[in-house]
């Protein structure tokens, strides 16, 4: 018999079941800012610790109309963030986009686009460890405990080590913070340039973690605070006297690279998507 | 057998959509959504109304429960139950509590007693609620109006609801007094406009 399929997967991969069950804790997540609201992660053609829970978020939100775009360290063009894209593709048939601005769901990786998220804009984070407290205890039972008593004098101490013993606080990307006064959490490796980016924002910020099997949430408009002492304020990374190499840009997260001929040290921004729409400055030869 | 024509209603693509309309409501209290042309797909005549259909069909499964209030209760329980495959659990165990019937203040506050509020460690093992009511305004202009603050709100928010009980939301704020422990709310009119207001929102109101 010759069978035509009218449709191999499921739309959006996974099954509805999986997706409700994605969306329940997605709704408790928002619901409870900065809280670790556990799923049950489930088997992704990708494996655990590649942006399964990012990319879970991705599948349980996505539907006709929307328009997506994928980002791995500010890149549209690395391998993960490809393959994470045509994999929605082939099974959503949505469109995708490089233009942060023209997309309506922005699944990615250790950064945040330049461009400011808008209302009506989702932006999914994918979350290799969405436990601060781990830094200071290993045990999840007790983190638990600790984040239910908002017993966080732990962290406060590693910070304040951090000031004795090096002369300020060491950690770099994935900076904690702390979300509506109540939680603190890990913003995903993203470098501190882009933690104010999370406070009072106008988009929702979904922070998936496949691996450690978590969702939590930054609704809009949620004071999101980075931990931080009055004598030795939260500083972003800056990078003065530095301009990308490819827009000539000097306000935005520049990448450190050696030029492969000449061994230079050169900059260039890390959101490829916005560097490419910004004219000024552009050499012609590129 | 419980015979039922959804031949219209996409589980797939119409629970998607309710579900967007539904985390946006959650991302930004009061603001009001519109689940319309869903809701217009699913057949009038089955034993629950097609709002609870509709957030029943997004929100239910096997894996969670559901305590129904609403005319018609038992025909409707044992069709969701069917069509869903959730089990239908006493008020004090539900996950999702469906309340698509008028009820009295006493029976408000006998229920919110005794509903789910998740502990301090597990603040998400807690009930949702999904209210039926008559109408939702973001103007002050329906008999109850809320002015909505918090997380998801720039500032301050107005939401009016026609056909809820007042004593609904002074209960509310009687359990959601120790954050992050409390419930949350949705409200879904017959048509189909959708509002939603979690535990973090702070409410202030003339007459409470």
């Amino acid at each position: 018999m010759d069978f035509q399929l009218l449709q191999t997967y499921n739309f959006a991969f996974l099954d509805e079941g999986s997706k409700r069950e994605i969306r329940r804790a997605a709704l408790k997540a928002v619901a409870i800012p900065g809280y670790q609201v556990p799923f049950a992660s489930r088997e992704l053609p990708i494996g655990r610790g590649w942006g399964t829970g990012g990319l879970q978020l991705t599948l349980s939100l996505i539907g006709d109309g929307d328009c997506l775009k994928v980002i791995d360290q500010g890149h549209d063009d690395s391998v993960n963030a490809v393959s994470i894209k045509k994999l929605v593709q082939t099974c959503t048939r949505i469109t995708t986009t490089t233009d942060s601005e023209q997309a309506t769901i922005i699944q990615t990786r250790h950064r945040i686009p330049e461009v400011s998220l808008r209302k009506d804009q989702i932006l999914v984070l994918q979350v290799p460890e969405p436990e601060p407290l781990r830094r200071v205890e290993p045990r999840e039972k007790e983190t638990k405990r600790l984040h239910a008593e908002m017993d966080y004098s732990s962290i406060w101490l590693r910070l304040y080590e951090d000031i004795v013993r090096w002369g300020k606080i060491t950690i770099g990307p994935d900076y904690p913070a702390m979300a509506n006064h109540r939680y603190i959490f890990n913003p995903s490796p993203i470098p501190r340039f882009d933690l104010p980016k999370l406070n009072q924002a106008e988009g929702l910020y979904l922070f998936g973690a496949g691996r450690e099997k978590k969702i939590y949430a930054i609704p809009p408009y949620t004071d999101v605070v980075p931990l931080a002492f009055e004598d030795y304020p939260f500083e972003t990374e800056h990078f003065e006297g530095c301009a990308c190499r490819l827009c000539g840009s000097t306000d935005t997260f520049l990448d450190e690279i050696y030029d492969e001929k000449t061994g230079e040290k050169v900059y260039q921004c890390s959101d490829t998507g916005n560097c490419r729409k910004r004219p000024e400055g552009r050499n012609s030869n590129e | 057998m419980i015979n039922t024509n959804l031949s219209r209603f996409d589980e797939v693509r119409d629970t998607q959509m309710t579900y967007r309309q539904l985390l946006d409501c959650m991302a930004r209290p009061g603001k009001i959504n519109s689940v319309s042309l869903s809701i217009q797909k699913v057949d009038a005549n089955l034993p629950c109304s097609p709002r609870v259909f509709m957030m029943a069909a997004t929100l239910l499964d096997r894996e969670v429960t559901f305590h129904l209030i609403s005319p018609k209760k038992d025909e409707a329980v044992r069709f969701i139950e069917w069509r869903m495959r959730s089990r239908q659990e006493e008020i004090n165990q539900a996950d999702y509590l469906f309340i698509d019937l008028r009820i009295d203040p006493i029976q408000i506050d006998e229920m919110m007693d005794v509903i789910r509020v998740g502990t301090l460690q597990n603040p998400d093992q807690s009930a949702t609620l999904i209210l039926g009511v008559d109408d939702l305004s973001d103007h002050a202009d329906l008999p109850l109006a809320l002015r909505l603050r918090g997380p998801g709100i720039k500032e301050k928010k107005e939401l009016s609801i026609a056909g809820m009980d007042p004593e609904w939301v002074r209960k509310r704020r009687q359990i959601n007094k120790e954050y992050p422990t409390g419930c949350d709310f949705i409200f879904i009119t017959a048509t189909g406009k959708i509002a939603a207001l979690p535990r973090t929102t702070l409410v202030e109101s003339e007459g409470l």
